[in-house]
Formats: C-alpha cells, sequence, structure tokens
C-alpha cells in the first residue's frame, strides 16, 4: 500500500485573498457537537480518525479516516460531503456486509448536517479550504440543505 | 516508413509553442496519411486506444501514432508536429467526442489534434515539464484528463488541457493511468496506476491510493470494458490477467504473447492486445480466445 502525500493543488492564489470560508462560530459549535455525538466513535476526537486508516484489512475495509488535515475530506465538495453524510457510502472493494459508511439522513436534519461540514471545514488548513471552495463552486450544497430565508 | 514520416513532418509543418495551432496542413497530411498507409506495421506498439465515436483503432511506436477504421487492415499516420522532441508514451481519446486525439510523452508534454495530425495543440501551460509518462481521459467526462510527470505526481485537466492542478504524487513507478467509470467511487470514477510494483487504484478524488489485487511485479499495461466497467485486464510480466470485481482479484487468462505491451478496449468489449514484436491481437471474448489482426 502507497501511502498518499497530500498535495494542495496549483492553483495560483493571491497572497491577500481572504479566507475561503467565514466560518460560523456558532454554527462550528452546533457541527462539533453532533461530530461527538455521532461520528466521533468512528472518525475520532477532533477528527483525528482511526489508526492505519491507510491500510485496508484481510477484508477490504478501509478504517475510519480522518477529517482533519491529514485526511482526504478536504478534497470533497460541499455537494459530495452532503451526499455521503447523508445518503451514506459502500466502498466496493469492502468484501464485507457491513456499509462502510452509514448513512445519517434519517438521523441527523439538513442543518444539522451542514452544521457537522461546517465544523469538519474548521479542521482544515487555509489551502485545504480554498481547494474544497473551487470543487464547491461547481458543486454547492442541494437546494434541501440550503437555509431557508429569514 | 518511419524516417520518411518524420522527414515529412519536419518539411511541412511549423511548431509554435503553448496553446497554439501549431501548423494546418490538411490537404498535405491527407495525403501523407493516404501514402503512408500499411505503415509502422511490425514496430514495437507502445500504446493503443479506440475512437468510440470514430471508430477507429489507434495504436504508436512511439515516434508516431496511426489509425486504423478497418480492423487494422490499413493504417493511416497522424504526424506529429516536426519539433515534437520526444516520444510518445500514451495516446487516449476522450469520452462522446469523436475524432479528437490525445498523445503524451516524455518530451512531448500533452498534445491534441482533432484533424488526425493536420494541426496540434500544445497543452503543457500549468504543467512543471514536458516529461510526461502516463496519460489517460476520463472515461466519461470529455473535459477531463490527466498526465503523470514523475517528479511531481498527477495532474488533472478539467478543461481539456488549458489548465492543470497539481492533485497528487501518485503511486511510485508510474508506467500507465487509466480512468473507469466503475461504480462506488465518491467522485466521478476511479483512476487506475500500472506500475513496477503492480497496480494501484484510487477514487478520482485522489483520496487515497491502495493496492488493485495481488498482481506482482511489473505491469505495463490496464484495459477495462466499457460495457462492464469492474472488468479489468492487465498486462504485466507474469502474463495476462482479468479481474470481474475492479482489480481485487485476478485470474491469469490466455495471453497472445509472452509480451503484451499494451491493452485497450472498445465500447462493445472488445479487447486489443499489442506485443513487442509489433503483432496486434484482438478478443471478442474476454480474452478467452485471439485471433491476430492486420499484416
Amino acid at each position: 500500500m502507497l501511502v498518499v502525500t497530500t498535495v494542495i493543488g496549483t492553483t495560483a492564489v493571491a497572497a491577500d485573498d481572504p479566507l475561503p470560508h467565514v466560518l460560523d462560530s456558532k454554527q462550528i459549535g452546533a457541527g462539533r457537537a453532533f461530530y461527538g455525538q455521532y461520528c466521533a466513535s468512528c472518525h475520532g476526537a477532533n477528527g483525528k480518525g482511526a489508526p492505519n486508516w491507510r491500510e485496508p484489512n484481510r477484508q477490504g475495509e478501509l478504517p475510519s479516516p480522518p477529517h482533519n488535515q491529514e485526511g482526504h475530506t478536504w478534497r470533497h465538495s460541499d455537494a459530495d460531503l452532503y451526499e455521503i453524510i447523508s445518503k451514506g457510502w459502500r466502498d466496493p472493494f469492502n468484501k464485507t456486509d457491513r456499509i462502510t459508511m452509514p448513512p445519517f439522513g434519517e438521523t441527523l436534519a439538513p442543518e444539522e448536517i451542514r452544521a457537522v461540514i461546517a465544523y469538519l471545514k474548521s479542521l482544515w488548513t487555509d489551502e485545504q479550504r480554498r481547494y474544497q471552495r473551487e470543487e464547491s463552486e461547481k458543486e454547492p450544497f442541494p437546494a434541501e440543505a440550503k437555509p431557508s430565508p429569514e | 516508413m518511419i524516417s520518411n514520416l518524420k522527414r515529412t513532418k519536419r518539411i511541412w509543418t511549423a511548431w509554435l509553442p503553448g496553446l497554439t495551432v501549431l501548423a494546418i496542413i490538411p490537404v498535405l497530411a491527407a495525403a501523407f496519411a493516404i501514402s503512408s498507409a500499411r505503415a509502422a506495421d511490425k514496430g514495437s506498439i507502445v500504446a493503443l486506444a479506440y475512437d468510440a465515436g470514430g471508430g477507429a483503432l489507434l495504436k504508436s511506436d512511439g515516434e508516431a501514432v496511426y489509425r486504423s477504421g478497418n480492423n487494422g487492415d490499413t493504417w493511416q499516420a497522424i504526424p506529429l508536429p516536426p519539433s515534437a522532441n520526444g516520444s510518445i508514451a500514451a495516446v487516449a481519446t476522450p469520452a462522446k467526442r469523436s475524432g479528437v486525439v490525445y498523445v503524451a510523452g516524455p518530451g512531448l508534454g500533452v498534445l491534441r489534434t482533432e484533424d488526425d495530425g493536420a494541426s496540434w495543440v500544445a497543452l503543457n501551460t500549468g504543467l512543471p515539464s514536458t516529461k510526461v509518462t502516463a496519460f489517460t481521459a476520463h472515461a466519461a467526462l470529455p473535459e477531463a484528463i490527466y498526465a503523470f510527470v514523475p517528479e511531481s505526481g498527477i495532474y488533472r485537466s478539467q478543461d481539456a488541457g488549458k489548465s492543470w492542478k497539481l492533485m497528487d504524487r501518485g503511486p511510485e513507478n508510474t508506467r500507465q493511468l487509466l480512468h473507469t467509470d466503475m461504480k462506488g467511487s465518491m467522485e466521478t470514477g476511479w483512476l487506475y496506476a500500472a506500475t513496477l510494483q503492480g497496480a494501484r487504484v484510487s477514487m478520482d478524488c485522489f483520496c487515497l491510493w491502495r493496492d488493485a489485487g495481488e498482481l506482482n511485479g511489473k505491469v505495463d499495461s490496464l484495459a477495462y470494458d466499457p460495457l462492464q466497467p469492474e472488468r479489468l485486464y492487465a498486462a504485466s510480466d507474469q502474463g495476462l490477467f482479468r479481474s470481474t470485481n475492479g482489480g481485487q482479484d485476478w485470474e491469469q487468462t490466455a495471453s497472445p504473447e509472452a509480451a503484451v505491451t499494451t491493452l485497450t478496449a472498445t465500447p462493445s468489449g472488445a479487447l486489443y492486445a499489442a506485443s513487442t514484436d509489433g503483432a496486434l491481437f484482438r478478443s471478442l471474448d474476454r480474452a478467452e480466445t485471439w485471433e491476430p489482426i492486420g499484416d
């Protein structure tokens, strides 16, 4: 198994480019609470992930990856992150009957899933947030996840 | 014939770097292509590709590209620009576009033609060098292409080569890249790498490279069946292998020659293989049996 080396894209970013996301501390706080309740048992406290998460076991199951800057969550657009959390995901290389990532669409409301994602974004570097913003420009949150106008 | 091709290219075309149409010589190129039918019959074939829209098989001996619309009976040369100072490592065609051909290789970088070599566009702005040793096109998105530059990693373009973004270091000793639209990716598909140490696979989010099964030793080429993307083929120094589950498990299957250098599959599931002596073979039964094609 080859170890992944994280490399940020080379798209030029101006030095005075503002942070790609103005992180909402209230939303992050809510997301941290939901994360602790539903996600941390697999993905670890503070998004640190399971040990040896790059190594599938003998049945092809991948340990839960970290969500912090060491992982790859930042590579996914808002649309993809929302879908993975709400619908779950099964790795085709998983030879067991167990699902790889269980769905939380029946457990968490859309705004709660968004809060979890906001918390995950708070764990990334600025460059990772910029990359993820670019990916999300083409694939934003689905309409169901967008906050209703006040 | 190949040396004649080189001389002809030097005379007829002019090289302009960057995103520039390099030369437009449709009449001369067409005449040359006709005259060079049956060219490159028995050189070592280093790359195969299939233009699904045009129904044509493409092959390269490392110095030129040839197109056949009649299953290898005759070949028409697709001449490279005369100043193209390098060798071809990969040939690829984009999804949903007929007549578009990419070539890539050390010294060439990435080049594209849409008129059988009458003109070329260099697509190297944003790449660190022209030392591209592996290249593939996305299985479904026509604007997405991938280039491997060994000293840096894998670059992705989502605008047909106008711009590039470094995505990942990529597996060491990558020899060939392959994109498939097998289901189950968190993004849009899967990238496979044929390497000196087996095959590797990652979702095209570049989240994690892992072993694609237990192929040991050098893997020269990978291909997949568009009808059933879980079906993969691998040409290695151990023989020809087939997988029906995306590369998790492999079984050895019939090989037309001891040393298959490159593979490609068509949308109908036909599999083509080329050997070091330039011979071409086709299998219509998923690598159970092979028939020679062309001369």
